[in-house]
């Protein structure tokens, strides 16, 4: 007894393929030939990179593990730049933290003042004397301006009448 | 070693490394009907059926470097590429190419009256089959082609038209009922069924 397969099978093996034309091969012979011919007519001078790439090839690496070479070693060389341009931060014995290319400005004296939290030094020392030269200054500048008052006196008379002219 | 002796593989690498002609003749002489047939139950014209085994023979000449062992056997290959011009064929002519047109190639009137009750007989149920195959979509014709006449593993079938197993399976067993119900109602039965 057959199975429903088989009597799928059985029927469709009624569909006959036709022979193929006698002259198929020669056909596809001379189709070959004539691309034989063109291809030796146009003689593509292959380009350095296609040649290194073929050549690779043969060594077993393809044009996408070499890409993914690539990239690894890109991404190896800029880890170990970032690696090597960082550096820890310094710190000063005031707790100022400093990078190498910083440069402290402060005073030895300033630092012992915040150090040992006494400001008599620094008062004596730094302080006062800013004061006293801002204060000389300041006269300096009154003395100035009493010049300038005199001389715009001899000008111009008295400054106080002047509205009154 | 003699070149008939080789393995399809042997003959593909000897083609890729050397170009060489003679192993390229003989994967033609081995490839030639087998995909000539499956070309023409595809398409039912033998005139389209050859010129599209050329293009396959003219890419196998010329795109060899293509293929690779991780690709499969040259024969899946070689079916891959002609299923894939067919199906390129097949949406460009879409509305102009009928199965059912060279039909009356295989039964012409003059035939008629010469062929034996027997064959005549044969040959009206190569129509009815023709008839069949054009009632299934082209990828169930694709599938019942390479199953049933080319006796193609499942798993081959998954290679050559690169989908699962299990579609292989699914797809197999629909064919099969749908090829049931269209033979059932044409009234088809099989020799033992005294249909031949």
């Amino acid at each position: 007894m057959m199975n429903e397969n088989d009597k799928i099978k059985d029927l469709l093996d009624a569909y006959d393929v036709p022979e193929m034309s006698s002259n198929f091969s020669q056909r596809l012979n001379d189709r070959i030939d004539r691309l034989e011919a063109q291809e030796k007519h146009v003689t593509i001078r292959e380009f350095f990179v296609t040649k290194w790439f073929n050549k690779t090839r043969s060594f077993g690496f393809t044009p996408t593990s070499l890409a993914f070479a690539a990239i690894i070693l890109i991404a190896v060389t800029a880890f170990f730049n970032l690696y090597l341009s960082y550096q820890q931060p310094m710190i000063t014995d005031n707790g100022i933290s400093l990078k190498e290319e910083q440069v402290a400005y402060t005073s030895p004296l300033l630092d012992e003042v915040i150090r040992e939290g006494d400001v008599d030094p620094f008062i004596e020392e730094i302080f006062d004397p800013i004061i006293i030269s801002l204060n000389t200054s300041l006269e300096q500048k009154d003395e100035d301006q009493e010049i300038d008052d005199f001389i715009d006196e001899i000008f111009f008379g008295d400054l106080e009448n002047v509205d009154t002219l | 070693m003699s070149i008939v002796t080789l393995s399809d593989e042997e003959l593909m690498i000897n083609l890729q490394t050397r170009h060489n002609r003679a192993s390229f003749d003989q994967l033609v002489e081995r490839f030639k009907k087998p995909l000539f047939s499956y070309l023409y139950r595809y398409l039912n014209r033998a005139d389209i059926a050859e010129d599209i085994l050329q293009e396959v023979f003219i890419r196998l000449w010329t795109k060899n470097a293509q293929w690779s062992e991780k690709k499969g056997s040259v024969k899946n290959w070689l079916f891959q590429i002609g299923i894939n011009l067919c199906r390129d064929y097949w949406r460009k002519m879409k509305h102009e190419v009928s199965l059912s047109v060279p039909v009356e190639t295989i039964i012409s009137h003059d035939d008629q009256a010469a062929l034996s009750d027997a064959v005549l007989a044969k040959k009206q149920m190569a129509k009815k089959v023709i008839e069949t195959l054009k009632n299934l979509d082209a990828e169930q014709r694709e599938i019942l082609i390479l199953s049933y006449y080319h006796e193609f593993s499942q798993k081959e079938i998954a290679d050559v038209l690169q989908i699962t197993i299990k579609a292989v399976e699914r797809r197999l067993a629909r064919i099969r009922e749908t090829l049931k119900h269209i033979l059932k109602d044409q009234g088809i039965k099989t020799a033992q069924d005294g249909g031949f």
